[in-house]
């Protein structure tokens, strides 16, 4: 009895210190690093011509933690310019010369964008005023300018010559944050790993009462119910296919042939601009339509077993959970085409691939959530399954799976920081394409999602479910 | 073994029953949403020791199927409690729990598992489930081929296997052929031989006097009349002139 207590709490650390150690050796700089891109404007026109003499200084306040590089577009009327184009980055507040480098203008090209990657980066700015000044040492007609636009923020001048300009220079600012998670890791991990020990002994302490923790009351319904969780999810799964020729090849088929189809279709509008477009489709498509079909299929799951839930009792969750599980089924073997084009594509495989069955435990628990409440809904009202219809296809096309997210407007950004898929699958893509982990906020934003949506579900479930019997 | 205490149950009845997110919302904005209470037991008060067969009598619409409800947990009690020691297993409607695009075999396991039966338990007595079904080399094929009757043979030997603490009869009595209904009725009469309680509906007064230890009348949602099954049968004959 002492010996098997003892081996679960070492075997509860022992698995968060294995986590934790993988985590770290994928994710070193992307844990720590959150990259941070400030555009200050839409380039509108160009100034004056830079010639000997004219200063230009664009003050602004940082936003980041470090400052690597800083971009901008020059333009050269189109001609052959010469003179050399000096640059500084300087601290306003107590007048220190950050940064500092020039540029040959008879070496540009008309409207190039230049990246100005600054020798040493720039660290410690963050909220602090800084000045972007440039002068020129070119003749009068052989000169080249900046590109401005209009200002709207309070903090940004622009001053021409000690003259003040309305607007603002077209800068773009790259740099990233230090992230408060990859800085202080082990005191996180450790603090887990306390937080988990705790509520163990809780639990223990608990049960030795008499009482059920949540987890407890969890272990023990896995224990008591996994027999019945088996044979309702390996029905599902052997009769989704029965009376088809092709049988469970159909959940490698059916990605890759909508792949193919999406791929001709729509790799002339949007192939440039992404990487490795077959694969960016694919993990999209498979992870979305395993959202649609789980949540599809659950919403009827307590409805579709009326004849049983009036006469058996069973806790009614059970159909609703393993609904979503052996839709599951599919979601893995569909990760073995994922591969196989990942393969043929040429991306390399690396550790980070460790890192997808996160994405997939976090989007199985946002389905779960949203089963619950939508087979919780649909007993009450029978439209709702109609309804999820529509849902599901205007979600489809708010989730960037065949378009690159950089082509919704930045007004209409919020659509995808509010919408769960979008995390989960640019999740899965930066881990498969890039091959690197993503940074600590996509973690968190799957995270969040998953256990909002499980809570939210498990409520209205719970709430409702004495109800059900009355109406199905 | 079950302890019925005061219990009540109401319904509230929406007057017409709304099946759709625009009827809810145009009723509601109509102000026609009235909710009526309706009682379906009221009071209901007994005590059923381990191994009696109980039968209950009643009308239609008296309250006989959702007091088995209540008894089986399904349905929650708006008053009162209801405590049973032991296993339930009721058996199901014909196919209810049944999965007609799987084998014999898979179901078997299915409704088993549904019922409450554990793996070990179902292996060690899967042989004699399908003795006793008599379905033989047709329990590899999916029983959407097969006929209602031995659909039924395979649910009654699913149900009664177990030797149950507690067995849950909803009028399911009538299956098969006369061979298989003798045969189902002699292991009824085994199982109430062994020791379970029987809980039993039936309109078919004829089996209720056969089997029954006792008999509880529901009249009008309340327990009209409680005891032997001659003295009770008999009233409850004569008010139905047979």
């Amino acid at each position: 009895m002492r010996f098997k207590m003892i081996k679960k709490y070492v075997i509860g650390i022992g698995s968060i210190l294995v986590m934790a150690l993988i985590l770290r050796f994928i994710g070193r700089d992307q844990l720590r690093n959150i990259p941070h891109t400030d555009v200050f404007t839409q380039n509108k026109a160009a100034l004056s011509e830079m010639t000997a003499g004219t200063l230009v200084e664009q003050s602004f306040i940082c936003h980041m933690d470090v400052l690597e590089s800083v971009s901008f577009t020059l333009g050269t009327y189109a001609r052959s310019n010469s003179g050399i184009l000096r640059m500084k980055l300087v601290d306003e507040q107590d007048n220190t010369v950050l940064a500092s480098g020039e540029i040959d203008v008879s070496q540009l090209v008309d409207n190039e964008i230049r990246i100005w990657t600054f020798s040493e980066q720039v660290k410690g700015k963050k909220n602090r005023k800084l000045g972007f000044i440039a002068e020129a040492n070119s003749e009068p007609g052989s000169g080249v300018s900046f590109y401005y636009g209009d200002s709207d923020k309070n903090d940004m001048v622009l001053v021409i010559n000690d003259t003040k300009f309305q607007g603002c220079l077209g800068l773009t600012l790259e740099g990233y944050d230090v992230s408060l998670f990859g800085l202080y890791y082990w005191q996180w991990i450790i603090s887990i790993i306390i937080l988990s020990v705790v509520y163990m002994l809780w639990s223990d302490y608990q049960s030795a009462r008499g009482k059920l923790t949540t987890a407890t009351l969890m272990v023990a319904i896995w224990k008591k119910y996994k027999f019945l969780i088996f044979q309702l999810v390996s029905r599902d799964f052997k009769t989704k296919y029965k009376r088809s020729v092709l049988g469970y090849l159909w959940s490698f088929l059916n990605p890759l042939l909508t792949m193919m189809v999406q791929y001709i279709v729509f790799s002339t509008l949007f192939k440039t601009d992404i990487k490795n477009y077959p694969v960016y489709l694919l993990t999209g498509i498979i992870l979305f339509s395993f959202f649609s079909e789980a949540v599809g299929q659950g919403l009827a799951a307590i409805v579709a077993n009326a004849s049983l839930i009036t006469k058996v009792y069973v806790p009614k969750y059970i159909y609703p959970i393993t609904k979503v599980m052996s839709v599951s089924i599919n979601l893995f073997i569909s990760i073995i085409p994922l591969m196989i084009v990942v393969f043929i594509t040429g991306v390399k495989f690396t550790l980070a691939m460790l890192l997808l069955p996160f994405a997939l435990v976090c989007l199985l628990l946002f389905c779960e959530g949203m089963v619950l409440i939508l087979c919780s809904a649909m007993v009450f009202f029978r439209d709702t399954q109609y309804l999820w219809g529509i849902v599901s296809m205007v979600w489809m096309y708010a989730t960037p799976l065949f378009y690159p997210e950089t082509i919704i407007p930045s007004n209409f950004r919020w659509i995808q920081t509010c919408n769960p898929l979008y995390h989960m699958i640019k999740f899965a893509r930066t881990i498969i394409i890039e091959g690197v982990s993503p940074s600590p906020s996509s973690y968190f934003a799957c995270l969040f999602s998953a256990v909002v949506s499980c809570a939210i579900g498990a409520i209205i479930f719970k709430r409702s479910q004495n109800k059900f019997v009355l109406y199905i | 073994m079950i302890d019925v205490e005061h219990v009540s149950m109401n319904f509230r009845m929406v007057n017409d029953r709304i099946n759709s997110l625009k009827e809810y919302v145009i009723k509601l904005f109509q102000h026609q949403l009235q909710y009526e209470e309706f009682q379906v037991l009221d009071d209901i008060t007994f005590h059923v020791s381990k191994g009696e067969v109980v039968g209950i009598i009643g009308k239609n619409g008296a309250g006989k199927s959702t007091l088995l409800k209540i008894i089986s947990g399904v349905l929650k009690p708006s008053k009162g409690t209801v405590i049973t020691g032991g296993n339930i297993v009721p058996m199901l409607e014909l196919g209810s729990g049944f999965d007609y695009e799987l084998t014999g075999r898979e179901n078997i396991y299915l409704n088993g598992a549904i019922l409450g039966y554990s793996k070990e338990f179902l292996s060690s007595k899967y042989d004699e489930i399908v003795e006793f079904s008599e379905l033989g080399q047709f329990i590899d094929m999916p029983i959407r081929n097969y006929s209602s009757g031995m659909l039924m043979r395979l649910a009654f030997s699913v149900a009664t296997v177990v030797e149950p603490e507690i067995l849950i009869v909803d009028e399911i009595l009538a299956v098969g052929d006369e061979g298989f209904q003798n045969k189902s009725k002699s292991r009824m009469m085994e199982l109430m031989g062994e020791g379970t309680t029987v809980l039993f509906v039936s309109h078919g007064i004829e089996q209720i006097e056969e089997m029954c230890d006792r008999v509880i009348w529901l009249d009008n949602h309340k327990i009209k009349m409680d005891g032997e099954t001659k003295e009770v049968c008999e009233a409850y004959k004569k008010i139905w002139n047979m």
